[in-house]
């Protein structure tokens, strides 16, 4: 699972306007109808597998047996969720032909567990934050695949909507505990959500008797993230009220005027247009932001 | 005996307006246990007071507030900003 097939999907399975901008306000995709039954259910059976008494087994923490893939290689059924074509079509939307799976991750919630997780953003922050020279408009792309049922009772991982906006080093989020906005990713066994890296998240509280998994891969691009969907439209009346009726959307300690602003470069940068900001020069974006 | 506990209230508004609504919250309770839980991420969908002046008004007392934020396109945004702290003196009777 190293360098993804780097055939161009055709542009009909890709995803459309609407979505990728979609998730350029919210951070994140949620899909629930991606993925067939009985996958799940193979899914879920292995993920069971792969717990004991004491939690993941040993085989399974790739930070423990150096091995990045651990529960991947393991269970067949979860390499054909991600290799469903549906599935692909998201991350290929995202991230291009070519992407790289750097690592994946079971993650295991014991029954009855009382405390959460602090907020954080993975692998130390927006890379933007950490490394010099790395293209602002780049992300790598989180997957957090449910297999069962993850009611809100079952402590799904929560996100903060927008919050992938915000440039921030990883760790740097624990002081927060609740935030106006918060969302757990409660939904029925399939749900599969694709998370921009910046996003906050975290993992909840479960209230329940039965232990709660939730598998995850990373996806680094190959390729400049731009004009890699179906961007039909980007350019739309359409598309233009969605962003001007969104503006001040997620915004919660006076940043809206200056996300709006990003918001409407990264948007024309992701559709390939000519121009990234206004072409009267002030920086301003007309009716996306 | 009694004995004298901190609790620490964190607050973050949508604006320097102290009145303006809370966006963010977070309690850290010196008065609890080392075994008890403390507020969790994700652990409660509204704010304990609409405001810091609503907190105010119930006795907990602002001892810190964050600088007004300065934006710049450089810095782009990062943490929350208008944070408030702001504390309460209890009394307890449990372990010490």
């Amino acid at each position: 699972m190293a360098v993804a097939d780097a055939r161009v999907l055709p542009k009909h399975q890709l995803l459309d306007v609407r979505q990728m901008a979609q998730f350029v306000l919210d951070g994140y995709l949620e899909f629930d109808d991606l993925i067939p039954d009985e996958l799940n259910e193979a899914v879920y059976a292995d993920q069971q597998r792969a717990v004991d008494e004491g939690g993941t087994k040993t085989e399974f923490r790739w930070h423990i047996t150096d091995n990045p893939h651990g529960f991947y290689e393991y269970s067949g059924a979860v390499r054909q969720v991600h290799d469903l074509p549906g599935v692909q079509a998201v991350v290929q939307s995202l991230l291009g032909p070519g992407h790289v799976a750097s690592h994946s991750a079971l993650h295991v919630t014991a029954p009855r567990m009382q405390t959460a997780q602090q907020w954080h953003v993975d692998a130390g922050g927006r890379r933007q934050v950490r490394l010099p020279g790395v293209h602002p408009f780049s992300f790598d792309i989180l997957t957090a695949y449910f297999a069962h049922d993850t009611p809100y009772e079952m402590g799904p991982t929560l996100v903060l909507p927008g919050s992938h906006m915000r440039s921030v080093l990883g760790p740097d989020l624990a002081r927060y505990k609740n935030i106006s906005g918060q969302k757990r990713l409660a939904g029925k066994a399939g749900r599969i959500v694709f998370m921009h890296e910046g996003l906050w998240h975290c993992a909840q509280t479960n209230e329940t008797d039965q232990w709660r998994f939730m598998f995850k891969i990373r996806y680094n691009p190959r390729v400049p993230q731009r004009g890699l969907f179906d961007t039909d439209g980007w350019d739309s009346d359409e598309m233009r009220r969605f962003f001007r009726m969104n503006k001040g959307a997620h915004c919660l300690t006076g940043e809206s005027s200056a996300v709006a602003t990003e918001r409407a470069a990264w948007w024309r940068y992701l559709c390939g247009a000519d121009e990234l900001v206004d072409p009267s020069g002030t920086g301003a974006h007309g009716d996306y932001a | 005996m009694s004995s004298a506990r901190q609790q620490v209230l964190i607050l973050h508004l949508t604006s320097g307006d102290l009145a303006s609504p809370t966006v963010a919250w977070a309690l850290y309770d010196g008065a609890l246990e080392a075994d008890a839980v403390q507020m969790q991420s994700g652990s409660e969908l509204e704010p304990p007071y609409d405001s810091v002046l609503a907190a105010m008004r119930d006795g907990w007392r602002v001892f810190q507030a964050s600088p007004l934020p300065e934006r710049s396109a450089a810095t782009g945004t990062g943490q929350l900003a208008n944070e408030f702290w702001l504390e309460r003196i209890v009394q307890t009777t449990g372990r010490q």
